[in-house]
């Protein structure tokens, strides 16, 4: 598949579960957007690096910048934006073979997609907290620098 | 007294605020937030506020120490409450006008918002699952409809359990082995060679990804009990969907089924 096709798809994917979660009507679009920016990143970095780990947290960094610029733009909480953004990169394909690999008595196979699965969750997790604590950081040193 | 039942009223106020934030899935962090600026903007500025997914405890604990607790029993995904709630309470921060009455009055109309019908949220999300089967390679035509298909009563069914039974994991283990066989009668009569792509894609609205996130997140930014229970959360509801899949498809392929 290329790009384009990837982007459409995770695209509509996104729109679909953002109405899942109810986002917003005015933040539906930036919302789909945002989560087929995501899924594009991590094929275009999937393809050159071939590092699932660094592919994650770049494209979960990435969005979650976005979506607290989108935050900030809209006048809405970022966690309105960044849910539908990192769900293309929930690992539900690596949990799916996990289960495989176990009940077909293959455990090699199934650690390492298991903690691969683990891995991903960390990740995710990490590139979207980096720069919630960055944005945090600015909110309070804005606030001193208003109070001295 | 009467400053005691003012008092009261904006710590009831920041308590139910809390509350809908918890419920309809905001971040601890913000919920614990806004409670304090709620109580701050009032001028009681000794609240400390204590967030866990199953509980708010809010308590004063200077002067008189007046403590209120709510436990929160069901949590789900609701934006457009988190944000009017968040507009809500940047509202009554900035205006010294709102009085905690009006301000209960504001939270119980948004509580009551209805943004999206019922019909379509679950098309949606039978859409959204036959688009994230197709994203991760199942892109023809019979996969996209038959994912439609199930991931639209796969929700039905999630839901309806969810109301009898109220226990998440058990209302994820009923559906992800529907979903499952599903899947595998789809196989057996000849609609689909492979299960893989419809499963992974119907059990994406149950998957506890953004739980199991939020659970990290909140880990490392030092809300421990908070985090260790919603990761443990995600942990469980994931397993269960694990059984749930891997029930129906053990089953199958012990009676000679293959894929």
């Amino acid at each position: 598949m290329d790009l384009l096709t990837n982007f459409l798809y995770s695209f509509m994917a996104t729109l679909c579960f953002s109405i899942h979660w109810h986002v917003p009507k005015n933040s539906l679009i930036p919302s789909g957007v945002n989560g087929a920016i995501s899924w594009t990143i991590y094929k275009i970095l999937i393809s050159y690096t071939s590092n699932i780990i660094l592919s994650n947290f770049i494209a979960a960094f990435v969005v979650s910048f976005i979506s607290e610029i989108l935050a900030r733009k809209l006048k809405q909480p970022a966690i309105v934006f960044v849910i539908p953004g990192i769900i293309p990169l929930v690992p539900g394909l690596s949990m799916y073979n996990t289960t495989l690999n176990l009940i077909q008595q293959d455990y090699d196979l199934a650690i390492s997609t298991g903690a691969n699965v683990i891995f991903i969750g960390g990740s995710i997790a990490l590139g979207v907290l980096i720069v919630t604590s960055i944005g945090k950081t600015i909110n309070n040193y804005k606030s001193m620098k208003n109070k001295f | 007294m009467d400053k005691d039942k003012y008092k009261k009223d904006i710590l009831r106020l920041a308590l139910f605020t809390g509350e809908l934030m918890l419920s309809n899935g905001a971040e601890t962090y913000r919920v614990e937030d806004s409670i304090v600026r709620i109580c701050k903007s009032r001028g009681f500025n000794h609240v400390n506020v204590f967030t866990s997914p199953t509980a708010i405890i809010i308590s004063d604990e200077r002067f008189d120490g007046y403590t209120f607790m709510k436990v929160i029993k069901s949590r789900k995904i609701n934006l457009e409450k988190v944000s009017l709630i968040n507009d809500f309470s940047r509202k009554f921060v900035s205006n010294q006008d709102i009085s905690a009455e009006e301000g209960t009055e504001i939270l119980i109309d948004i509580n009551k918002k209805v943004s999206y019908n019922k019909n379509l949220i679950y098309l949606s999300t039978g859409l959204g699952s036959a688009f994230f089967a197709a994203m991760l390679g199942g892109d023809n035509i019979l996969t996209f409809l038959s994912t439609i298909f199930t991931a639209f009563i796969g929700g039905i069914i999630f839901d309806k359990i969810m109301l009898l039974s109220s226990i998440p994991a058990f209302s994820s283990l009923i559906t992800s082995s529907f979903i499952a066989l599903i899947g595998v009668i789809f196989v057996q009569i000849g609609i689909l060679d492979t299960p893989r792509m419809l499963i992974v894609g119907s059990i994406m609205p149950l998957l506890p990804g953004v739980a199991f996130i939020k659970g990290i997140r909140d880990l490392i930014s030092g809300d421990l009990i908070s985090g260790v229970s919603r990761a443990f959360d995600a942990t469980m509801t994931a397993v269960s969907i694990a059984c749930g899949v891997g029930l129906v498809l053990d089953i199958y392929l012990r009676f000679g089924g293959n894929f």
